[in-house]
């Protein structure tokens, strides 16, 4: 099926091999593409590319020339609209698509050319996948099974796993005969009793109610710290993305826009597609002044961000979240703007405010709040500090 | 941390010479045997489907084109089979007739035999289709519990042995039969019902009927009754809901009804042999006597090409009415 | 409905005979239905009715008794057993005939097959004598083997060739799977005596003679139609993502077909083969051009039987055929419909 042979199986056959020693440090191997730095461990995408026919006969650029490095043990959010491709990488480090440019290295290992049940990566289902016609114990036990591991041994770690998710009288029961919070403990168990050095989950928690979703993001994240192993979730949920990853990417059209922790994605988001994609936000018209602040209604604010890039006096937006705003008297310096409605929703007030051009920015307040600036067409001023305030592209 | 923002401002790793679009690595060629792309997961490769094309290519295919050329043959001077040697005579005979001196003349006969056909036929996809509606209807309207033992009410039928199935009828008919029974009990006197054109008829509408029901019934038992519901509604008395919403849903049906009705009543042989008993002589009891009795085998390949023609312009009306069917009433095709 | 306010602005109490007074808070007369009806549909077509008849200024209001009444029986559609809107006139009538005309023949044979009499149409008294007759006469048996013979084989055959061939489709090209597909169809619409004959000269012209082989050949490729069919059906209904999860956990491409798609299939292959079974079974047309004195097939015996002359022993195959019938679509019915996935 492909046309280069792997340097990698003939280096490095095996994963202890791989281990006991460290790619040079240029990152460079004689065969291998020149430029991908190859970590010890930790999955690695060198510029990987999947394009798909549409219906329509027009090619889709599923994973657009996608470079991502993710580290052994951290818990890695895919986070996207539908359709951007992020599960279609997800497949792909599973083995269930094949690339059609790039490499995946798994530590120096590269995995990309290795078929599905080679390669040390599990896949948690969007509809679980559980067999019907095996019990809960024989769904577990098949992966192990798979690898010709003794009789009791399998016995074994399938308990194991059965009481790492909590199921352990259930064993014997049919998929059909479980509720859906079950069948997802299952198909984790499934999975992780292969120990993978990587586990996917594609949308694992779009099926449950959002109770039990609350419930099984903590489950998860309890699971990917006691386990250790690399966990690559895929959602288009940014809440979840938020509360569980260590690293988010976001991606849209094929391509990650950017990458970064939660609090990097969230407070300071590369572009406007990325601010706009997480959470609530305003986008203010601004002008660049200099390389460290932008002017909003002929006013001059400071940014806590280097503009040098920006030419002076491009027209920018600021992007500053509702929660992020300060509400004050008139008099109290910041931008002008007068009161439209005020929501009450019980942990916050919301409200819209607009400003004197007419933009209308919604502020989230916390109570308690003087209820006399909150009224319905009171004048109040808005102010925003520099380290809130994300200048993107207009 | 560093390496993870690399992507985002534009330093990527230098290498590849692959474009956009272009694919780097070859997909396994396509032919028409093969897709491209590898075998899905659980599957098997198509080289798997071999047997069942060899099969195909031999016992279906095959025997289709040996009858087609058997039609352009001659007949031997003595007993049955074909002598290799061009000849159109099978087909002349279908129209006309050559005397003793030679002369050629129209003859009817044949085509009256494909009249008989094609009235039997044309009388019993009729019936089926419309008693199939209403019991169809009637089905899909019952609690799902009720449908699933409706429809298997109406399969034990259809995998019922077709003589087994055939001969009742001809327990019903007899001069014993209960039905002459009840006339002469009335006073009536007995009547010949058996071995008669009607009692064909009847064979072959009891033969077809689970035909016809099955794919009428799939046809409605997928139909969202709501828009009956917004019909009436919307002011629609039941018959104009009957007439304009459910005979709508029940095309596809309608269509399919008609294909699987038509093209075996066509060609029937058992029912106009025990139920009509030689006064019904249709297009299949005399391609098999051209086989046994009449030993004519052009004669009889050239009856089967016909038939084959017919088929297959029945199946492509088919498959182009029921895609047209399924559109027009909303369904995915 | 009982909003009073409005009811007032619009008093109109000329034209109400069949209206009783009623007072509102402020102490104007409104109009107000008189009500002895059962169901709120029915108290809705009177208020149409009286805004028909005096224009859109007429309104009703709702008495107590009714707004507090709670519904006669749930008005749920779900439970379409009495829904009126959903029974048509004649339907249920011809539906009921017509599994009577299905059935009544079939019930007329079960009878006769116990009839004591010499006589196969003649009813002469009940008896099991003809069941014991037909056990033991050797023609029968004989056929029945031979039918047997060649519908075990041809079910297995066709059974095999029928799975290894929808596992394989979605691995071939549409447009060559398109063709397979119509290959494999073809003898479901071909007419029996069309393809028996033909197959009769395929037959004569590769050199076989007809007997057993060419028999179970072509019993072979008229059933893998009626096995691919609920193949089909059941392969829609499976969640492909499980053979992803059988390859994801380590089954190569061979074990996951043993291991995950062969035993989720069962219920399909099972069903299908009973029905390969049974159409191999029944089978007279195309045997018949393909049979040897020595591989005379039951159905054909039976016909032949039949020509003959009618004799009681006939009843008695044909209600164990009929029985066959019942029992192989009872098992597959059951196979299709089961709800463990």
């Amino acid at each position: 099926m492909t046309m280069t042979q792997s340097p990698v199986k003939d280096a490095a056959p095996s994963s202890s091999a791989a281990q006991s020693h460290r790619p040079d440090d240029t990152g460079v191997r004689i065969g291998r593409n020149k430029g991908v730095e190859l970590r010890e461990s930790g999955l690695t995408i060198n510029r990987a590319r999947k394009t798909f026919r549409s219906a329509e006969g027009n090619l889709v650029h599923a994973i657009d020339d996608v470079s991502l490095n993710i580290e052994a043990g951290e818990f890695f959010v895919l986070l996207g609209p539908s359709g951007c491709g992020k599960t279609t990488l997800l497949r792909s480090i599973g083995g269930l698509e094949t690339l059609d440019a790039g490499e995946i290295y798994l530590g120096d290992q590269r995995i990309d050319e290795m078929p599905p049940y080679e390669r040390p990566v599990n896949t948690v289902f969007q509809s679980y996948a559980l067999f019907p016609n095996m019990t809960v114990e024989q769904n577990i036990a098949f992966g192990l099974e798979m690898e010709k591991k003794p009789k009791d041994y399998i016995k074994r770690k399938t308990q194991e796993m059965l009481d790492l998710v909590h199921l352990s009288d259930i064993g014997k029961r049919l998929p059909s005969q479980l509720s859906g919070g079950q069948q997802q403990r299952v198909a984790l168990a499934r999975s992780l009793a292969k120990s993978p050095k990587v586990l996917l989950l594609d949308e694992s928690l779009s099926a449950l109610d959002f109770k039990l979703r609350r419930q099984m993001q903590v489950e998860l994240k309890r699971l990917q710290r006691e386990t250790g192993i690399m966990f690559i979730f895929v959602t288009h949920d940014q809440e979840e993305a938020l509360s569980m990853a260590d690293h988010i990417a976001v991606f849209s059209k094929g391509k990650p826009e950017q990458v970064g922790t939660p609090e990097e994605i969230y407070d300071k988001p590369a572009n406007r597609f990325v601010a706009d994609f997480i959470g609530d936000i305003n986008f203010l018209d601004a002008a660049v002044h200099d390389a460290g602040s932008v002017e909003v209604e002929g006013k001059i604010l400071p940014v806590a961000q280097d503009l040098s890039k920006y030419g002076k006096g491009a027209a920018v937006s600021a992007a500053v979240r509702p929660e992020r705003i300060t509400l004050g008297a008139a008099d109290e310096g910041g931008l002008q703007a007068s009161v439209e409605t005020v929501t009450y929703m019980g942990s916050d007030i919301r409200c819209h405010v607009r400003l004197a051009d007419g933009t209308p920015v919604q502020i989230r307040v916390n109570p308690p709040f003087d209820a006399a600036l909150l009224t319905v067409g009171a004048t109040v001023s808005v102010t925003v500090s520099p380290d809130h305030m994300r200048v993107v592209e207009r | 941390m560093s390496e993870q923002s690399s992507t985002l401002d534009g330093q990527k790793p230098p290498i590849g010479e692959a474009q956009r679009g272009e694919v780097a690595r070859p997909h396994r060629r396509r032919t028409l045997f093969s897709a491209s792309g590898g075998i899905k997961p659980g599957m098997l490769s198509h080289w798997y489907a071999i047997p069942a094309i060899i099969v195909g290519l031999l016992f279906t295919l095959g025997p289709i084109c040996v009858i087609v050329a058997f039609s352009f043959m001659s007949q031997p001077d003595v007993g049955g089979g074909v002598v290799y040697k061009f000849s159109t005579n099978a087909y002349k005979k279908l129209l006309f007739t050559t005397d003793f001196l030679g002369r050629t003349s129209f003859d009817p006969r044949y085509l009256k035999v494909f009249g008989t056909s094609l009235w039997q036929a044309l009388v019993t996809t009729f019936i089926c289709i419309v008693l199939s509606f209403f019991i169809a209807l009637w089905m899909s309207l019952r609690k799902p519990s009720t449908q699933r033992l409706l429809v298997l009410l109406i399969n034990i039928p259809f995998w019922t042995n077709l003589i087994v199935r055939t001969y009742a009828w001809m327990l019903i008919l007899n001069e014993n039969g209960p039905i002459n029974g009840f006339l002469k009990f009335i006073g009536a006197g007995s009547k010949q019902l058996l071995y008669t054109s009607g009692a064909s008829l009847i064979g072959l509408i009891f033969t077809f009927l689970p035909f016809a029901i099955m794919p009428m019934y799939s046809a409605l038992s997928g139909f969202d009754f709501r828009l009956v519901e917004a019909a009436y509604d919307l002011g629609a008395r039941k018959l104009t809901v009957m007439r304009r919403i459910i005979l709508r849903a029940a095309k596809p049906g309608v269509t399919s009804a008609v294909a699987l009705c038509f093209i075996p009543a066509f060609g029937s042989y058992v029912q106009p042999v025990l139920l009509g008993g030689g006064r019904v002589l249709m297009v299949g009891n005399l391609i098999a006597s051209q086989f046994s009795e009449a030993r004519n085998w052009p004669f009889g390949a050239a009856l089967s090409t016909v038939i084959l023609l017919i088929t297959l312009l029945c199946g492509v009306a088919a498959s182009i009415g029921g895609g047209k069917a399924a559109r027009d009433a909303g369904m995915a095709v | 409905m009982s909003d009073n306010n409005k009811l007032n602005k619009r008093p109109d109490s000329e034209a109400n005979a069949a209206l009783n007074a009623g007072v509102a808070e402020n102490g104007e007369t409104v109009p107000v239905l008189h009500m002895e009806y059962g169901t709120a549909a029915e108290f809705g077509a009177i208020v149409e009715r009286n805004i028909d008849e005096r224009g859109e200024h007429a309104s009703a209001q709702m008495p107590q008794w009714l707004e507090d009444k709670q519904p006669d029986r749930a008005l749920s559609t779900r439970r379409s057993g009495r829904n009126r809107l959903k029974t048509f006139p004649g339907v249920a009538f011809i539906s009921v005939l017509v599994i009577l005309f299905l059935y009544l023949p079939m019930l007329m044979v079960v009878i006769f097959s116990f009839n004591g009499g010499r006589q196969a149409l003649l009813w002469k008294g009940f008896s099991f004598s003809w069941y014991g007759t037909v056990f033991h006469d050797p023609a029968i048996i004989s056929a029945t083997l031979t039918s047997l013979e060649v519908a075990v084989i041809a079910m297995v055959l066709s059974t095999v060739i029928g799975v290894l061939f929808i596992l394989a489709a979605g691995q071939m090209s549409r447009a060559g799977s398109a063709l397979a597909g119509w290959l494999i169809n073809a003898s479901l619409i071909i007419p029996e005596v069309v393809l028996g004959v033909a197959t009769m000269g395929f037959i004569r012209m590769i050199g076989l003679k007809p007997g057993m082989l060419p028999l179970i050949l072509a019993h072979t490729t008229f059933c893998i139609p009626f096995v691919v069919m609920p193949l089909r059906a059941r392969l829609q209904t499976i969640d492909t993502s499980c053979f992803e999860a059988a390859v994801d956990l380590g089954a190569s491409p061979i074990t996951t077909v043993r291991r995950v798609t062969l035993p989720l299939l069962a219920p399909a292959i099972v069903s299908g083969a009973l029905m390969a079974f049974v159409i191999s079974m029944d089978d007279f047309m195309i045997s018949n051009f393909l049979t040897s004195a020595g591989t005379t097939t039951l159905p054909i015996y039976i016909f032949s039987l039949i020509r003959k002359g009618v004799n009681p022993s006939i009843n008695v195959v044909a209600t164990l055929l009929l029985l066959l019938a019942v029992i192989v679509t009872v098992i597959s019915s059951v196979l299709t419909n089961r709800k463990d996935d």
